[in-house]
């Protein structure tokens, strides 16, 4: 059975042969590298800005979509909700208005005389 | 092309220190996102994105702090990445297919090079193996040689998760290479 790696031999064998890869990396991967420095010293721009727009974008457009769908939403429920708002209101004004009792009270009372006259029960 | 420069504010001197320091950093720098994010693409661009903003922003410190702070950077590039990428991938966006680096192993040496070929792929599979906070406190103090300290500073932890990540690295890496 094998002895163990110590620390210290796995630092050395991980070290070499990352080096030795960052020694091997392809040429157009080194001039990759190279330009975007050049462009970095530059302030330049880089792929990913592009494709942070294009990411924004996805988002503005989601968003626009979720807004629109909010307002359909709320209209259609805020229109629902006036008439029902305007029914109860006016139910509200009519019965909490004194007039409207007195009125609908008279107006018992004369069905009550009318129904007990042809009742005959005054006569 | 470096005169250039001077228009983002920079001097002569501090542009040919900063072209120097992002030189001898961005190959490694380039490998340590490519083992965090797996796409050769995807690491290039985290790594200019983080060169960009050490320029942009951090030129004027003082250059020993910049090792520091370029590093920081990329880790929150890679972070930021993986997030986008969790979200695209909960959108149901196909990621980029996973594409390997095959290094141009040129030499004249056919023993070294099967040697160094066979070693490289299993140390390179075995950090790649590494949970992502793991893989990232082993590189930052193995190969960067960056403190406890320093590396808790790029990593944005405390250092006993630091010495934590790290011992358990080691102790992958030790079954994954003794197993190999």
């Amino acid at each position: 059975m094998s002895k163990p790696l110590s620390e210290h031999e796995i630092h050395q064998l991980v070290n070499e042969s990352l080096d030795y890869s960052v020694e091997n990396l392809d040429e157009e991967l080194v001039d990759r590298l190279r330009s975007g420095r050049k462009r970095a010293l530059l302030g330049g721009s880089s792929r990913t800005w592009q494709w942070q727009w294009q990411w924004q974008w996805q988002w503005l457009s989601v968003g626009a979509v979720a807004g629109l769908l909010l307002v359909l939403v709320f209209s259609w429920s805020g229109e629902g909700t006036s008439i029902i708002t305007d029914d109860m209101y006016l139910a509200d004004e009519m019965l909490q208005s004194e007039e409207s009792m007195d009125l609908m009270q008279e107006l018992e009372f004369y069905y009550w005389l009318e129904e007990t006259q042809e009742s005959g029960e005054l006569a | 092309m470096l005169n250039q420069s001077n228009a983002m504010g920079l001097t002569a001197n501090r542009q040919q220190l900063l072209d120097a320091f992002l030189a001898g950093i961005e190959k490694r720098a380039f490998k340590i996102a490519e083992f965090a994010v797996n796409d050769r693409d995807e690491a290039l661009d985290l790594v200019q994105n983080a060169m960009y903003k050490l320029v942009q922003r951090y030129s004027i410190h003082d250059p020993e702090q910049w090792t520091l702070l370029f590093f920081r950077i990329l880790q929150n590039e890679i972070k930021d990445w993986k997030r986008k990428a969790w979200i695209r991938g909960w959108f149901g966006y196909t990621e980029h297919d996973t594409e390997q680096i095959v290094d141009a192993s040129i030499t004249a040496d056919p023993g070294r090079l099967y040697r160094m070929e066979v070693l490289h792929e299993q140390l390179q599979q075995a950090i790649r193996n590494l949970p992502y906070r793991q893989q990232q406190a082993f590189l930052l103090r193995s190969w960067e040689n960056l403190d406890v300290k320093q590396t808790a500073q790029v990593m944005n932890c405390s250092t006993g998760s630091v010495k934590t990540h790290y011992a358990r690295a080691i102790s992958r890496l030790r079954e994954q290479l003794a197993g190999g």
